[in-house]
C-alpha cells in the first residue's frame, strides 16, 4: 500500500467556506458540479490542476459548504466562485464566507458545526 | 476591502427585484450599491442615460441624481460621454462591439473631463466560453489606456437581480486575474466610486 508523504513533503491547503444564495434551494450535486466546471472553464486543466480544488461538503439546509485547495491558490478559488452565476439554470451567487487552514477552525469561524457535521 | 457597486438596477430601471430587497441583499454581502433613476433622497441613486444621439444632450441637462453614467457600446455615444464633464461613469463602452469601445481621443478625453470608464463585471460573470474571453480582452485593453492617458476606471456589476451582485473580496481577486495592481483594484472598486459620490455632493 502506498506510504502517506512525510508532513514536511505535503502539499499546504486551506480549506474556503462559502454559502449559496439562489432563486430556489440548490442540490449538493449541483454545487458540486457547477464549481467544478467553472474552474475547469476559466482557468484550464494546467492551471485547475494547480489549484487542486475539491468541494468538500455542502449542507442543503443551511446552504453552506466548503472547499479544500492548494495554500497558494485561494485568490483563483474565491475568483471562481465570483464566477458562478447559473447553476442548473437557476440563478446564483456563491459568497466565499472566509478561509482557514484547518477543517476544526473553518467550522468554528464560518460555519454553523452542528449543521456542518459529516 | 469595501466595493461599491454604483450600477445596479432595481425593478424602478431594468432589474427584477425592487430597492428594498436590492439594498437589504447588498447589505448581507457587505457591499454599498447606488440604483440606478431610483428615489432621489432614500438612498445612493443615478440617472442612467440610454439615448441616441440626438437626445443626448436633452437627457443630460435633465440629469439631477447623485451621478450619472451613460449607456455606452455605441462610438459616437461613448465619445459624447467621454467629453462632457456632466457625465460621471461612461458604463460597458464595449457593449456590441469587437473593440474595447475606446481610443486614444476618446481615452485622454475621458481622462480631461473626469470620465470614468466601467469595468463591467456582468460582462465575464454573465457569459462564457469566446465571448467572456472577448469580454476579458477589452478589459485588459482598457485597463492598458487607462494607465497610460490616466483616466479612471471603476467596477460596476450592472446587476438586474440581487443574485447578480458580488461581494468584495471576490471582486478584487478577479479584477487582480484580470491584471490590476492591488492599488488599481481599490481604486476601482472604492476610491472612483466615493470620488464619483463626493463631487455631487460637495
Amino acid at each position: 500500500m502506498i506510504k502517506i508523504l512525510p508532513h514536511s513533503l505535503r502539499e499546504k491547503k486551506r480549506y474556503v467556506a462559502f454559502r449559496a444564495y439562489s432563486e430556489e434551494p440548490l442540490k449538493r450535486e449541483e454545487v458540486i458540479r457547477a464549481i467544478r466546471s467553472e474552474t475547469l472553464a476559466f482557468f484550464g486543466e494546467n492551471i485547475a490542476s494547480e489549484i487542486n480544488l475539491r468541494v468538500l461538503n455542502f449542507d442543503e439546509a443551511s446552504q453552506k459548504g466548503f472547499l479544500v485547495c492548494s495554500h497558494r491558490e485561494v485568490g483563483k478559488v474565491k475568483a471562481a466562485l465570483t464566477l458562478v452565476s447559473m447553476v442548473n439554470g437557476k440563478k446564483v451567487f456563491l459568497q466565499t464566507l472566509g478561509v482557514s487552514g484547518t477543517i476544526k477552525a473553518l467550522k468554528r469561524k464560518f460555519l454553523n458545526s452542528k449543521e456542518q457535521n459529516k | 476591502m469595501k466595493f461599491i457597486d454604483l450600477h445596479v438596477h432595481s425593478n424602478l430601471s431594468l432589474g427584477r427585484d425592487s430597492p428594498a430587497e436590492m439594498l437589504e441583499h447588498a447589505k448581507k454581502l457587505g457591499i454599498e450599491i447606488g440604483l440606478c433613476n431610483g428615489k432621489r433622497g432614500e438612498y445612493i441613486s443615478g440617472v442612467e442615460i440610454r439615448a441616441g444621439l440626438e437626445d443626448f444632450k436633452n437627457s443630460l441637462s435633465k440629469a439631477s441624481l447623485d451621478y450619472t453614467i451613460v449607456h455606452g457600446g455605441d462610438y459616437d455615444i461613448n465619445r459624447l460621454a467621454a467629453s462632457s464633464s456632466r457625465v460621471d461613469i461612461l458604463a460597458h463602452p464595449d457593449l456590441g462591439r469587437k473593440d474595447s469601445g475606446l481610443d486614444a481621443v476618446l481615452a485622454r478625453k475621458a481622462a480631461e473631463n473626469s470620465v470614468a470608464i466601467e469595468v463591467n463585471l456582468g460582462s465575464i460573470i454573465k457569459s462564457g466560453g469566446s465571448s467572456r474571453a472577448h469580454a476579458l480582452k477589452n478589459i485588459r485593453r482598457n485597463l492598458m489606456l487607462s494607465r497610460k492617458y490616466k483616466f479612471d476606471l471603476v467596477a460596476a456589476s450592472g446587476a438586474k437581480s440581487r443574485l447578480e451582485l458580488r461581494s468584495a473580496d471576490g471582486v478584487s481577486e478577479l479584477l487582480k486575474l484580470i491584471g490590476f495592481t492591488e492599488e488599481e483594484a481599490l481604486s476601482a472598486m472604492r476610491k472612483i466610486p466615493e470620488k464619483i459620490l463626493n463631487r455631487r455632493r460637495g
